[in-house]
């Protein structure tokens, strides 16, 4: 970090998760609390590692912090229509993986503006949808796919369950005509049940 | 952006964030997405919403969008979108929105109060949130009116509105409700009783009793904290009535803003505060004003003041035995 005269020209070291380092200007850091409560005050020497974040998505929060430095002071979350051009290209060129891994990045950094634009985003794909369309945004399973996969663990426990009891009794009559020592006898029938069922499961 | 999106995935804050953009009807859809999408739901501040049931119209409403009930003979006037489960009953249901934009959720039973009642269970347990305001056909049978009842006292002690009767309640029932909740604004009771009861009346702002035959004037002097008092067929006297009238006259029904009783003991020539009449024929003006969200309307009264100089109108109707007091 450098400490030049004027606060505005501030520029602090960023360090992503592939340990590459960025600049970022001191009024774009200063949109995020996170920073604002961990290293305004004491500073920082060195790079400021924010490593669960990529470069790309750190990049990118910063870019939405260093377009709105200029921007009037945030007065709770704007609706979609009234977000500027500029705002709307942001969000669109965005891909999927993108998008959640800067609204991570903006919640972690507690960039408040940035965070709700975020929110607004994902609402606006909701809402107003009814529970078919929802499921198709949200790649939730439904309750009936919940339902008939439950079934089927349920009757492959059930299956598994017999087959061990099944196992464990031909495996006791046996090891019990052979006359084997109880420890190797017990181990035997162990050993026989887990590859039975182990067996079971990969099917 | 057109994958899917991972939305339990996000942070809890951020979910917190998204869910509290939605309306009950957009969280109620979301809930049937999965049990997890259930699980969320009360992340949006669910908790504080603001639930009424409507027996009458056969309604539930929260935070004023409307989950409507209609009959299972009804559907073909509507465009149906799907169905929906409600406490393990799926049934069909169809979407609407007025001109408010405020969403209706309509769906279709084959009982609409066996449907009410589902749907309010189900709705309660979704939104976690207390119920404000329970209104009910005095006709509505007892064994489902009691349920209600029960499920809401075993979620809480207090609730703003309650109408109390059913067909055929009992009045053990209707003093036991009185025990487990307390009804703290607008209190409705529509139940006639075979005894008089012992039941707080002290408790709401706003008193309406059907049936107030048993009501005498040690009532009265409970509910002086009351802000609106109606009573229907009581059997006030003139003597209790002067009392009544001199007693708020010296200040004793501080917040009274509004009183009607019925009584057919009322005398045809009855009157009060040594005027010759409690209805003005000579130049009949009306009053208007909205009491506890209602509107009150009176044409003919008396103009009368308080001893401490607050200034009331005062009608007495000798044809329907109605005595009302509109303080202005």
């Amino acid at each position: 970090m450098t400490s030049p005269a004027s606060s505005s020209e501030v520029k602090y070291l960023i360090e992503s998760s592939e340990g590459n380092t960025f600049d970022v200007s001191g009024a774009a850091l200063r949109q995020s609390n996170t920073f604002n409560a961990m290293f305004l005050n004491i500073g920082a020497d060195g790079p400021i590692p924010f490593t669960d974040y990529n470069e790309a998505t750190l990049k990118k929060v910063f870019e939405y912090c260093e377009h709105s430095v200029n921007e009037e002071n945030y007065s709770g979350p704007k609706h979609q229509d009234d977000l500027s051009k500029w705002d709307l290209n942001f969000f669109n060129e965005m891909d999927q993986k993108m998008f959640i891994d800067v609204i991570n990045a903006s919640n972690f950094l507690d960039i408040e503006r940035l965070t709700s634009y975020c929110c607004e985003r994902i609402a606006r794909m909701l809402r107003g949808k009814n529970t078919q369309e929802m499921i198709k945004v949200i790649t939730l399973p439904t309750a009936e796919e919940l339902e008939a996969k439950q079934k089927v663990e349920e009757k492959k426990a059930a299956a598994a369950k017999k087959v061990a009891e099944k196992a464990a009794e031909t495996a006791e009559k046996t090891e019990t005509l052979e006359e084997l020592p109880v420890q190797q006898l017990v181990q035997t029938t162990r050993n026989k049940l887990t590859r039975k069922y182990l067996s079971f499961s990969n099917e | 952006m057109s994958q899917p999106l991972k939305l339990l995935h996000l942070p809890t804050l951020v979910l917190r964030s998204v869910l509290q953009l939605f309306n009950p009807i957009e969280l109620f859809e979301l809930s049937q997405c999965s049990r997890r999408a259930l699980s969320i739901i009360s992340l949006s501040g669910s908790r504080k919403f603001k639930l009424h049931m409507n027996e009458f119209t056969n309604s539930i409403h929260v935070n004023g969008h409307s989950f409507l009930i209609h009959s299972n003979g009804s559907p073909s006037e509507y465009p149906l979108h799907g169905t929906r489960t409600f406490n393990g009953s799926t049934v069909k249901i169809c979407h609407q929105s007025d001109q408010k934009s405020k969403q209706k959720l309509i769906s279709f039973w084959d009982n609409k109060l066996v449907g009410l009642k589902t749907v309010f269970f189900h709705l309660s347990a979704v939104f976690k949130c207390p119920i404000e305001c329970g209104r009910f056909d005095p006709t509505i049978p007892a064994a489902i009116y009691m349920s209600i009842i029960d499920f809401i006292s075993s979620r809480q002690s207090e609730i703003n509105e309650l109408c109390v009767g059913g067909e055929n309640l009992p009045d053990e029932y209707v003093i036991d409700i009185f025990n487990k909740l307390r009804v703290t604004e607008h209190l409705v009771l529509c139940h006639q009783f075979c005894r008089p009861p012992s039941i707080p009346l002290n408790n709401s702002k706003s008193i309406s009793i059907w049936n107030s035959s048993w009501i005498t004037t040690e009532h009265l002097n409970l509910m002086k904290h009351c802000k609106k008092i109606h009573l229907g067929r009581s059997s006030l006297t003139d003597r209790d009535m002067t009392s009544l009238l001199n007693d708020w006259k010296s200040g004793q029904f501080p917040n009274l803003q509004y009183l009607c009783i019925q009584s057919n003991f009322l005398s045809k020539n009855f009157t009060a505060f040594g005027l010759p009449s409690l209805r003005d024929t000579v130049n009949p003006q009306p009053h208007i004003k909205t009491i506890l969200g209602f509107i009150i309307w009176i044409y003919g009264s008396v103009d009368v003041q308080r001893n401490d100089g607050v200034g009331a109108t005062v009608l007495f109707d000798k044809e329907e035995g109605v005595l009302q007091i509109l303080v202005l």
